[in-house]
């Protein structure tokens, strides 16, 4: 495959990617879809066509969904590269990738990076010890190997978290409790959004059968102020700490976090693309017109990755976008993209009650003591980003200099907004100005041998 | 601990998790299949820091471990072969010594 050229390269096989793909072939042009897990389907629907034989019905109807969607992307005709990661977009459009220890360089015309989201991050005291999980990895063993564990904790809120709960009952695991830190402030803050969630009945209703289900199965925890896990090398369970003062302690060996889900912006990001702040989904979204076209002309940006709005306005968004590339190569779907723009339009009708409903208040967004490690990769505690702010670290890439928070593997994706909003706080700046870190290729890691196994002319 | 929630099925795969025989199934992912047996503890951060899988979509890095001698292999990431070895990665210790 080495320096071949493609019209469209589509980046991720989630919703968006793969309905891109089928507009984008479908017209005729030469399309590759690229993705770093092993099957197609994104997260949403992971596994889902090696699920279709089984068929286990706990998965629910929102996972099946998906699966008109896989089957059209497996025969669609795309020159689909699975189990392969893009560590770099060059400012010409090349695409760096890496496959099985082998770096290889392709181009395209147009990119359209559908790369989705990522879990919020949610650092209470204790969530690095063995044991602890967040929802979305929960959910992933349950899809992709049939795996669940009795007597779990479910902690955080947010459709993801009630959606694998209920998937949990419904599998016959028994779920020890689930504690809800939804507040009250949030419900107030979301109920004027309410009439315009009404445009999504559907959604309604499905969340409203797994809130029902969660209820009558397992003891549901509200009303929480503090949350903290136990355990010394792996977790024994979790401390829940009432708005009223009350303590709860309940012990699980395994705990499931999740406070919702943010835009996976390493790629865009270190794509050199414009980003702006969302004040609404308190994350950051890359810059994309109502087309999905990004600060750079030749790439898109679709499905959550351009910002949360779950796997039918991620599909629809795909379309969108590979429809406005197809326009651009000379064959105008002014219809199609008409009636793409009403149906994500209205997909998108729930996410202003959504966003604020399920948005976690600063004591769950901030970590609440001192010990509760922020950085994972580099082990960095509340304590160590105070003291790199105490020290004048002044910005995001400043403190990582200072304290190495940031610096470590997984680049910033399990603590960047945490960090952020210390700053943000520490200096009285708002996000937007705070900033984030300065993201750089390549986006994941990647061995000097794979790096000398590429073939020339390399990338600036 | 994590239990299989549909009749399992596959081939039987036999792997090594620091010097313990570990069956899996065929087509499973590395840090699935350990998880399965219970293992729930895959390395060492910095200060001895315990860690196991968090995020299994290959985002977070806590599941890293050393496979058939090549460390850093991200274990959610990875599908598991016969025979394969893999060693829990521990991070240097305090006398700046890697164990294992």
């Amino acid at each position: 495959m080495a320096n071949q050229h493609f019209q469209i390269a589509i980046i991720g096989a989630g919703p968006a990617g793969m309905a891109a793909a089928l507009t984008t072939t479908k017209a005729g042009l030469e399309t590759i879809v690229i993705d770093d897990q092993k099957g197609s389907g994104g997260q949403v629907y992971r596994n889902l066509l090696a699920n279709q034989e089984a068929s286990p019905a706990y998965l629910g109807k929102s996972y099946y969904d998906g699966t008109e969607l896989a089957q059209s992307f497996a025969n669609c005709g795309a020159v689909y590269q699975p189990d392969c990661t893009v560590w770099q977009i060059t400012n010409t459009h090349e695409i760096a990738l890496v496959s099985r220890g082998k770096a290889e360089l392709i181009t395209a015309d147009y990119i359209i990076i559908a790369t989705g989201a990522i879990e919020r991050p949610m650092p209470v005291k204790g969530w690095t010890l063995p044991g602890v999980m967040s929802v979305g990895g929960a959910q992933t063993l349950l899809k992709q190997a049939a795996l669940g564990a009795d007597d779990a904790v479910f902690v955080g809120s947010g459709p993801l978290l009630y959606l694998t709960a209920w998937q949990y009952i419904k599998a016959g695991l028994a779920v020890r409790a689930v504690i809800d830190i939804t507040g009250g402030k949030q419900w107030r803050s979301a109920i004027p959004y309410a009439p315009l969630a009404l445009l999504q009945p559907d959604m309604l209703v499905m969340g409203r059968e797994w809130l029902g289900d969660i209820r009558r199965n397992t003891e549901v925890i509200t009303k929480v102020s503090a949350i903290e896990i136990i355990g010394q090398s792996q977790a024994q369970g979790v401390s829940c700490t009432l708005s009223s003062g009350d303590k709860i302690d309940i012990d699980a060996n395994h705990i499931f976090l999740h406070q919702g889900v943010v835009p996976n912006v390493n790629l865009t990001m270190a794509t050199g693309l414009a980003h702006q702040w969302d004040h609404q989904a308190h994350c950051w979204r890359p810059v994309i017109d109502v087309t999905g076209k990004s600060s750079d002309e030749q790439i898109y940006i679709a499905g959550d990755g351009g910002g949360i709005g779950g796997a039918k306005a991620a599909a629809i968004a795909g379309r969108l976008a590979a429809s406005a590339i197809v326009a651009r190569c000379g064959k105008p779907r002014f219809l199609a993209q008409l009636y793409y723009k009403l149906r994500h339009l209205h997909y998108l009708s729930i996410r202003p009650f959504l966003d604020r409903l399920y948005l976690p208040s600063a004591d769950f967004r901030l970590a609440q003591t001192d010990e509760t490690i922020i950085c994972r990769c580099e082990a960095v505690s509340k304590a160590g980003v105070n003291a790199a702010l105490a020290s004048g670290a002044s910005g995001p890439n400043q403190l990582k200099a200072f304290c190495r928070a940031g610096m470590g593997r997984c680049q910033g994706r399990g603590c960047g907004l945490v960090v952020q909003e210390m700053i943000a706080s520490h200096t009285g700046q708002s996000m937007a100005e705070t900033g984030y870190y300065r993201l750089r290729p390549p986006v994941k890691p990647i061995t000097l041998a794979a790096l000398a196994s590429l073939e020339g002319p390399w990338p600036d | 601990m994590f239990k299989s929630t549909m009749p399992e099925k596959g081939r039987i795969v036999h792997l090594q998790f620091d010097g313990e025989a570990i069956t899996a199934f065929d087509g499973d992912n590395l840090a699935a299949a350990l998880l399965r047996s219970g293992k729930v503890k895959f390395r060492t951060a910095a200060k001895n820091d315990p860690r196991g899988p968090y995020c299994m979509m290959g985002v977070c890095f806590e599941c890293l471990v050393k496979i058939d001698g090549r460390p850093n292999q991200q274990a959610c990431q990875i599908t598991v072969h016969d025979g394969m070895i893999v060693q829990r990665q521990n991070a240097p210790d305090s006398a700046g010594k890697v164990s294992g």
